[in-house]
């Protein structure tokens, strides 16, 4: 598919997602762009010959805008607009007249709005509320962070259908203040969402279900970068096709159905973190990708319309950075009216037909020419409000950084992505605790070491390290893998390209929790592995062992979640207890699970480590809180080798990279030197050499690899003996060694207490 | 430039073992030179290929360098050169070859005699001549461009130099392993660009530099102004050559060797680029530079809370080994980066926990001059997110690793120059040269002490300077003064190093035993060679007599010479590598002497250690360092 990209416009800094939406024009022509930015400035343009004319524009004033969403808002003809700011709404008329203002009575933002006639949605942080001319008509609190909110049609005359998608992987579905139903999604949340626009559904075939049962379609994405469709039913849902995202695994910040090829199929259209869009075209039951661009910014804003001619369907988004752009099948500066449709048919293999009168080396001339006026016009601008800045006393532009510290389960490894409005120079990162540089593609690297010097008692430096940018990009991301052991903090001074004199920088702070790379999962129970137990007794509340957790466990809702419906309690022996959270090493694949209630804990673990921290940081926090709580810790001798299995083949694959990195060279030696090695050379020496450059690209990424899979394995030993009431910490570079030569039953054999008793 | 045809070959193309032979390419691979027609067999890997003339083949092996007529079979002369053959170049009558700290030149018109013999301060990995003048690339970073043995020009770069190419007498093209080319008018960067990836080789054809990358990047840039002239992505390049391959009488095209075998002559006349890729390459940087305008727009007002005081000001001072940076009341540095900006890379950074107006960050010092680009993160508090910017430059001196240190004791080993300039000049030079520089004064970095005293004349206008600590320090020393001074000539009055020239007589001592050892070790090999292959004949007939009884013992008394010889080697191994190491000593050693005088006493200094170790005489080395001449000519 082809599709053609044209810049529309720069407006400031966007923070948040769901601010651009597209609105009726005039009648029967274009749709307008409507977007709010940071600086609480809400602009509607219409696109002329290629160009973005500004229809209104209007401050707001006070806090950046956090949603916008279009409707007909009592009118019929769709073209109001609704503009959240923090717990404000504003409506707006077309010409930018205000003519509806209402305050929420809640304490969070609102991030999600959809209108329909009378009906005003809103979703904040934990809240979704529903107002009907402005009256509080529902309500509903869920347990976990609301990520992406839609409303679906009203189905059998009933309240509209709400679907919210929360962090903690379920997608609620709430009528009214009710919760009807949740749908699961196992791999990852779902961080977008759009219904069906009513004239399209998923599948054309099964038109048979469709009138056997009210029914719509919802077009979602989630945060592993998956994106699909779900029938959502008056009683359940069903995820009717899901696709991966191949390249990348990047969160899907904004989905939009549409259709791209007539009478034929649809097509999802998806927004990403890392600046791609997609188009995933689904037809005959076979979902694939057939457009792609990256605006290298997060995308905060995706929706599809006719902006540049009435009859053209195309894609608009809106950036992290406030830059709109377009991609449209037309080409825009062909003709200023727009064609007869009959003409607008195409296919895959045939792009649209060519343009019209004028020839191509004109517009481009002229485009440029007037680029270039524009550069200069601004260079001006620029300078004088320079010169009148300087004169004042030294202040730094708001440049709010877009700061994200995600956790990656398949590279077992922390993606933190900067950006900034404006291209980044460089950005100095330091984290109180140990973490290891996984990798950084796009800029050069540098470790200077930390010195002893710089650091206070509370707040270490472990690690320091210097991204200097090599290209003009607005967004930096690497990989690190985080120390399970200590919390800390890391932190990161992101510059921003400028002149000097004039250059700022920002500051963005992230919390490392102790057991970091922990994630929650729904069930662990499945397979029977040995596991080692911890309980606590004392005078806590669930709530409060809750927050033990939370503080040392990421992906911990601020309430304990009771059981759901239809979850399966433990059939264990044992009396099950209130509250329970699953958690899975993301590396070792080491499970945890938390049961507890009012007064009594239980944790279960196959990693003495994860037990070790838990138990540390539970005591910590109960001295702390002077709150008596007994722990008991039972070793359960079988999860030794367990767990020691667990890490092995990694262990492995490290020593066999490095061995083969070492006969690299006599290798590579041999095959120049040698007529034809490779009828007489044994296949591993073959394999060496066929695959020398993957070998050494292995070797670059895992140059600390090996350390930190052996600081895994001393880590463990640690503990595991100060649980047998031995302190070995000076028997570490025995065990190193074991570990080093690969050597799985001596290293198993050196775990047994009996051997460092004294 | 375009191309004008392509051919593949069927074999790897190793960095820099390919030259133009007759008309057809000759490349060396293993122990080979390939030919158009038939294949070289040597005792050695072959680490070197060049053409003299027209119908000469020169080929380097490890330990040797020998020129070959190929029609006539004939090998014109074969001569051992004991520092290794890394490259070579071919100078108007003389085939020069870079080795281990040195480079030796051979005349092949007279059989191959050594003509010329100078030292580098490190492995020399690049070579390249122009009539007489030679240019020397080294490990060290330093190019030198040499007349005959005499030294005209010398510049330390960024990093190891890998490609060298002469454009006039005084004009040279220069490549980096860190991906930086560029262009020299003697002293004089004119221009320079830079990459990510490894420069492999420079050519210069017709006043345009003609570059190739390990990435398969091939450019042509024009020689005054480093303008991009042309620009190709083939396989990753081993070698750039000049040369025809036509078998016309066209002119010479620029061969570029990509390392999977493929072969393209480049001809000048170029196609011009497409216009439209150009406009929309305009219009690109057009769109980044409105976004990024109207971003600096928006961003031209700020935010009040984050001020600081309208004239805050970051300073930069040394205390000992520390760089310690400092703000006025009411800012504090949260972090600090510090970038060479010669090399690009990143000297020092810190990110303190204990952010405060002052800042103390050691900087691992080297003995080399860098111009930093510090940038410093100022904020009202600790606690601010908004944070202001501080770019600064400071000039780091070259012996910035040298702190005064008043008690420290005075090394024993010095020389004296008597300069003819006032004690005014060279108050001028320390002050430039140290941090916090005096005269007299005495400096200390580690464990190395360096003193320097001046005392001028009674007629004011010369002034005799001692300078004590070690050869090497004070060698570069003697060096920095030249320069400052821009002295053609310096003889020293006197030196006394003693430690260095035990050390060196030491040297050669051992330079001469292994020597031996290695002589001997090759004879014990050749008779335990002889007798593995009088095994395997007595094997093979017991073999076909079918004695299985002696051929089991025959096997095992094989398999006993086998491991014999396998122990050998790995002796003789570790004696050639001692070797190695004690001959580039002895060239380091050589190269410092050499550096405590300048012009034509440096280039005398040289050739007179050289005739000393031909001639076996150690003696007159330690008269040699320390006068400067040998004097055991006259004896």
């Amino acid at each position: 598919m082809d599709l053609e990209r044209l810049e529309l416009s720069q407006v400031g800094t966007v923070s948040h997602r769901h601010t651009m939406r597209l609105v009726a024009g005039k009648p029967g022509g274009k749709q307008r762009v409507v977007v709010g930015d940071d600086l609480g400035c809400v602009a509607c343009l219409e696109l002329k010959r290629g160009e973005a004319v500004v229809v209104f524009k209007q401050t707001l004033g006070g806090e950046g805008v956090t949603a916008v969403a279009t409707g007909s808002g009592g009118g019929a003809k769709g073209d109001r607009i609704f503009v959240a700011q923090g717990q404000t709404i504003v409506g707006l008329q077309r010409k930018g007249k205000q003519f509806f203002k209402m305050e929420s009575s809640l304490v969070e933002p609102i991030c999600h709005v959809s209108v329909d006639e009378h009906h005003l949605f809103t979703g904040c942080e934990y809240v979704y509320t529903k107002y009907d001319n402005g009256k509080d008509d529902a309500f509903y609190m869920c347990h976990d962070r609301i990520g992406a909110m839609a409303v679906g049609p009203r189905l059998s005359g009933g309240p509209h259908l709400v679907l919210l998608g929360c962090r903690d992987h379920v997608v609620r579905v709430v009528r009214g203040s009710d919760l009807v139903f949740q749908q699961r999604f196992e791999d990852s949340p779902v961080t977008a969402l759009k219904v069906f626009p009513s004239a399209m559904t998923d599948d054309d075939d099964d038109d048979d279900e469709r009138r056997r049962e009210p029914c719509f379609d919802v077009a979602f994405g989630a945060e592993s970068g998956r994106v699909g469709a779900m029938r959502v039913f008056e009683d359940r849902a069903r995820v009717s096709w899901a696709i991966d995202d191949d390249g990348g695994r990047s969160r899907a910040t904004c989905v939009d159905v549409a259709r791209f090829f007539q009478g034929d199929g649809v097509d999802i259209v998806c927004g990403r973190a890392d600046g791609r869009v997609q188009v995933v075209h689904r037809a005959a039951g076979v979902a694939n990708v057939v457009f792609q661009a990256s605006l290298s910014e997060a995308i905060q804003s995706l929706e599809c319309g006719s902006v540049v001619a009435a009859a053209t369907t195309d894609i608009v988004c809106c950036t992290f950075a406030g830059t709109l752009v377009a991609f449209s099948p037309e080409h825009h500066h062909s003709s200023s009216s727009p064609r007869p449709t009959t003409e607008h048919s195409f296919s895959l293999t045939a792009p649209l037909s060519p343009r019209a009168d004028d020839s191509p080396r004109e517009t481009t001339e002229n485009k440029i020419a007037r680029l270039q006026h524009d550069v200069d016009r601004l260079e001006v601008e620029v300078e004088t409000a320079r010169r009148r800045a300087a004169s004042q006393s030294p202040t730094v532009p708001r440049l709010e950084p877009r700061a994200e510290m995600r956790l990656d389960p398949e590279n077992a490894c922390y993606v933190i992505t900067l950006e900034l409005p404006v291209p980044i120079e460089l950005v100095v990162f330091k984290s109180s605790v140990r973490v290891e540089l996984v990798e950084c593609s796009t800029a050069l690297v540098s470790r200077p070491r930390p010195e002893r010097r710089h650091e206070t008692s509370k707040q270490p430096v472990a690690f320091v390290c210097v991204f200097r940018c090599q290209d003009e990009a607005n967004a930096l991301s690497f990989k690190l893998r985080t120390v399970e052991g200590e919390p800390g903090t890391a932190t990161a001074m992101v510059v921003a390209r400028g002149t000097p004199g004039t250059k700022s920088a920002q500051v963005a702070r992230f919390d490392v929790k102790a057991l970091s790379l922990h994630r929650r999962v729904r069930a662990t129970r499945a397979d029977d592995r040995p596991t080692n137990r911890l309980a606590f007794q004392g005078d806590f509340s669930a709530q409060m062992f809750h927050d033990w957790l939370g503080a040392c466990l990421p992906e911990v809702p601020p309430r304990p979640q009771p059981y759901e419906e239809g979850e399966e309690k433990d059939d264990d022996a044992e009396q099950a207890l209130d509250y329970r959270m699953c958690f899975r090493n993301v590396y070792t694949a080491g499970t945890l699970e938390c049961d507890y209630a009012d007064g009594e804990a239980r944790v279960r673990s196959d990693s003495l480590s994860a037990i070790a921290i838990l138990k540390e940081h539970v005591s910590k926090e109960a001295v702390r809180l002077r709150v008596s709580v007994r722990d008991t810790v039972t070793v359960d001798d079988a999860t030794i080798p367990h767990f020691l299995k667990l890490i092995d083949h990694k262990l492995k694959a490290q020593v066999d990279l490095a061995r083969r990195a070492m006969l690299l060279d006599a290798v590579n030696e041999i095959y120049t030197s040698e007529e034809d090695p490779d009828q007489w050379i044994s296949e591993e020496y073959a394999y060496i050499h066929a695959n020398a450059a993957n070998i050494r690209k292995d070797l670059d990424n895992s140059e600390t690899a090996l350390d930190y899979l052996v600081g895994i394995v001393t880590d463990f030993f640690v503990d595991r003996l100060k649980f047998a009431g031995i302190d070995a910490r000076h028997k570490i570079p025995q065990l190193e060694a074991l570990v080093r030569k690969h050597d799985f039953d001596s290293t198993l054999a050196f775990f047994d207490p009996s051997l460092h008793r004294s | 430039m375009q191309e004008a045809y392509r051919l593949r070959l069927e074999v790897e193309i190793s960095p820099r073992v390919a030259s133009v032979f007759e008309g057809s390419l000759a490349i060396g691979r293993g122990r080979q030179v390939v030919l158009k027609e038939e294949c070289l067999n040597f005792k050695n890997t072959v680490t070197a290929v060049a053409t003299f003339g027209s119908n000469l083949l020169v080929v380097g092996l490890p330990a040797a360098v020998t020129a070959f007529e190929v029609a006539k079979n004939a090998e014109i002369f074969y001569n051992e050169v004991a520092d290794g053959v890394n490259c070579i170049a071919i100078s108007s009558s003389l085939v020069l070859v870079g080795g281990n700290c040195s480079v030796v030149g051979f005349s092949p018109r007279n059989g191959g005699a050594e003509v010329l013999w100078t030292v580098a301060g490190d492995n020399v990995r690049a070579l390249a001549a122009f009539g007489e003048r030679i240019l020397v690339g080294s490990d060290d970073y330093d190019i030198k461009l040499l007349d005959g043995e005499e030294p005209v020009v010398e510049v330390t770069e960024a990093d190891r130099v890998t490609a060298l190419a002469a454009l006039s007498e005084d004009r040279f093209a220069f490549g980096l392993a860190n991906g930086t080319l560029g262009v020299y008018h003697r002293h004089k960067r004119v221009w320079r660009v830079k990459s990510k990836h490894e420069l492999v080789a420079v050519q210069v054809v017709e006043q345009a530099v003609v570059s190739g990358w390990a990435n398969g990047a091939v450019t042509s840039r024009n020689a005054e102004t480093g303008a991009s002239l042309f620009r190709a992505t083939y396989g990753s390049v081993a070698a750039i050559l000049l040369g025809d391959l036509r078998g016309g009488d066209g002119p010479p095209q620029v061969i570029v060797c990509s390392r999977d075998g493929e072969v393209r002559g480049l001809v000048p006349g170029a196609a011009p680029p497409p216009e439209e890729e150009e406009s929309a390459r305009l219009e690109h940087h057009l769109r980044a530079r409105k976004k990024a305008l109207t971003a600096a727009l928006r961003l031209a007002g700020g935010d009040d809370r984050s001020a600081i005081p309208a004239d805050t000001r970051v300073t930069v001072d040394v205390q000992g080994l520390d760089f310690v940076f400092r703000v006025a009341k009411h800012a504090v540095i949260l972090s600090l980066v510090v970038v060479d900006s010669e090399t690009g890379e990143s000297v020092a950074a810190a990110y303190p926990s204990n952010a405060g107006p002052e800042l103390r960050v050691a900087f691992p010092r080297e003995k080399k001059a860098a111009t930093l680009k510090i940038q410093a993160h100022v904020a009202a508090r600790a606690s601010s997110d908004a944070v202001h910017v501080f770019d600064l430059d400071y000039e780091l001196p070259k012996f910035c690793a040298f702190v005064v240190s008043e008690d420290a004791p005075k090394p024993t080993s010095f020389v004296d120059v008597a300069l003819d300039v006032s004690l005014q000049r060279l108050r001028e030079w320390v002050d430039r040269s140290f941090i916090a520089g005096e005269l007299p004064g005495t400096y200390a970095s580690g464990d190395e002490v360096l003193s320097i005293r001046a005392e001028e004349r009674d007629d004011n206008r010369t002034t005799d300077v001692r300078i004590w600590g070690t050869l090497a320090t004070v060698s570069e020393v003697v060096q920095d003064l030249a320069t400052y001074l821009n002295l053609q000539h310096l003889e020293t009055t006197k030196a006394e190093f003693p430690v260095e020239v035990a050390c060196l007589e030491e040297l050669l001592e051992r330079v001469a035993a292994r020597n031996a050892i290695r002589l001997k070790l090759t004879a014990d090999m050749a008779g335990e060679t002889r007798r593995l292959k009088t095994l395997v004949v007595k094997l093979e007939d017991a073999r076909l007599l079918a004695d299985m009884t002696l051929v089991r013992r025959h096997l095992a008394e094989l398999f006993g010479v086998n491991a014999q010889l396998v122990a050998e080697y790995a002796k003789r191994a570790t004696n050639h590598e001692a070797l190695v190491t004690a001959l580039q000593d002895v060239n380091k050693m050589i190269q410092r002497a050499a550096n405590l005088r300048v012009g034509a006493a440096k280039a005398r200094c040289v050739a007179d250690c050289r005739k000393a170790i031909k001639a076996n005489a150690t003696h007159a080395l330690a008269a040699i360092v320390c006068v400067g001449t040998s004097q055991y000519k006259s004896q």
